[in-house]
């Protein structure tokens, strides 16, 4: 395999990328209905009613936090990839990072194959997905939920 | 040394063309789905592919000529019909392979890749290992080549193998006609091997040949009524193709260092996916044992129904 081989399968890489996303451009939304389907999916163990969850969705990045009520189970991160919907169940909270910024709230885990999750988010929001984690993270600490 | 063309190299212009084709097809008809950045991840990881099997096909080739120059049985020569055997006895290899390749996880690591993306078009078909030469696939090999078939035929019988499966990878196509759903891998069969819905898991390991399934009892026909969703038991949350690449070389090397016991370092590496001393990942064995016991638990009809169309509509 040549050089010129690499340059032009390169090239025959991003026309044809190029053409997929003009030709299947990404309309599907993360809904709350298709978050839970998502959701029972991958924790098909955990039992939950929808008006027990807490859900936090940031529409403008397409990540979410569900909490489960039972604070042994922990919660679910969700993001949007591509047209798709990935979810990580977390079941010891306390071991994710949350880094706040001016931008908004950053959840990384020690996971190789989603190590980080990104909210855009404004103040409020930042303290009500502050709020939502801390009650998963710290289950002594309901009272500031 | 026999001077065979490699056909896999040969065939790329067609894939890039038959990719294309599926693409429009899909667009008109609704009939294939494509997803901009998937399909830029696979393709990376089908060019990722072919520069690191060019890496390191020295060694493969030069092992495999070694072995079939120092201890072949026969000299079986390169008559037509010394190829129709190597293309059965390479196909009977690859189901073997392709078997271990989801039940250990040395090897998995190496073929999850091929797994990772959540379509299923042709693209998907070009989504390859870049760690293949890591594993002991080579080994499932050394049979063909102490029987005294020439290396060069085998490996040019491999690449063929290959270009067949690339349009197997589509879900434009139905059925088949009977006669070849039954003795040939099929676009049907092959979408239950890349479903992650726990019925269809460890399903259909052929490359060409459908019978060795059939006849090694791994054989699970598609079922309308459960339509195949596809990816990994857990889905990759990132196109990085780096983190493709390696994340289960990673998550091995993370396991390995931290076993207790020699006896659980060697069971990280040659037990199936998700087995850990304790029982806290699932394997395929359990999410399917897991799945059964919810579904039969649901006793009524309707609560039956409910339990599998949440296991069929996610996505
Ligand atoms: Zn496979
Ligand atoms: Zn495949």
């Amino acid at each position: 395999m040549d050089l010129a081989q690499i340059a032009g399968s390169l090239t025959a890489i991003l026309v044809l990328s190029a053409i997929a996303f003009w030709l299947f451009p990404n309309r599907r939304k993360l809904s709350n209905e298709r978050l839970l389907r998502n959701v029972q999916r991958y924790c098909p163990d955990v039992a939950f009613g929808e008006d027990d969850l807490k859900v936090f969705i940031d529409d403008k990045t397409e990540s979410a936090v569900v909490v489960f009520p039972n604070n042994k189970d922990g919660l679910a991160l969700i993001t949007a990839l591509g047209d798709r919907v990935v979810v990580r169940h977390i079941t010891d909270p306390k071991a994710l990072k949350i880094i706040p910024s001016r931008k908004g709230i950053t959840i990384a885990d020690a996971d190789f194959t989603q190590p980080k999750i990104k909210f855009v988010l404004g103040d409020t929001e930042k303290e009500n997905l502050l709020a939502i984690l801390n009650y998963a993270g710290d289950p002594g600490d309901h009272a500031h939920a | 040394m026999l001077d065979l063309p490699a056909p896999t190299q040969l065939a790329v212009p067609a894939f890039v063309l038959l990719v294309l084709a599926e693409m429009i097809y899909g667009w008109k008809t609704g009939r294939a789905r494509f997803e901009a950045k998937d399909t830029m991840t696979s393709l990376i990881m089908g060019l990722g592919s072919t520069i690191s099997g060019a890496l390191t096909a020295t060694l493969a080739i030069g092992l495999a000529y070694w072995v079939w120059a120092t201890f072949a049985i026969f000299d079986l020569g390169a008559a037509w019909w010394v190829f129709v055997l190597a293309f059965v006895l390479d196909d009977f290899a690859y189901y073997w392979i392709h078997r271990m390749g989801h039940r250990m996880r040395w090897m998995w690591a190496a073929h999850v890749i091929h797994h990772s993306s959540q379509h299923y078009n042709l693209s998907t078909a070009l989504r390859q290992t870049w760690t293949g030469f890591f594993t002991p696939s080579i080994l499932f090999k050394m049979p063909i080549f102490l029987l005294g078939i020439e290396p060069a035929i085998v490996f040019f019988c491999a690449g063929i193998n290959l270009i067949y499966q690339f349009w197997i990878h589509t879900e434009a196509i139905d059925k088949m006609p009977r006669w070849f759903e039954y003795w040939f891998n099929t676009p049907s069969h092959h979408r239950v091997h890349h479903a992650n819905n726990p019925r269809y898991l460890d399903a259909n390991y052929a490359g060409v040949f459908m019978v060795w399934d059939r006849m090694f009892g791994s054989f699970i026909p598609e079922d309308k009524a459960e339509p195949c969703r596809y990816g990994l038991v857990t889905d990759l949350g990132t196109f990085n193709p780096l983190r493709v690449a390696l994340h289960e070389w990673i998550g091995i090397f993370k396991d390995v260092t931290q076993a207790q016991t020699m006896k659980d370092r060697i069971l990280y590496l040659l037990a199936p996916p998700g087995w850990t001393p304790d029982g806290s990942r699932m394997t395929s064995d359990m999410i399917r044992d897991a799945w059964r016991e919810r579904t039969a638990g649901h006793k009524s009809p309707k609560k039956a129904e409910e339990a599998a169309s949440t296991t069929v509509a996610a996505e």
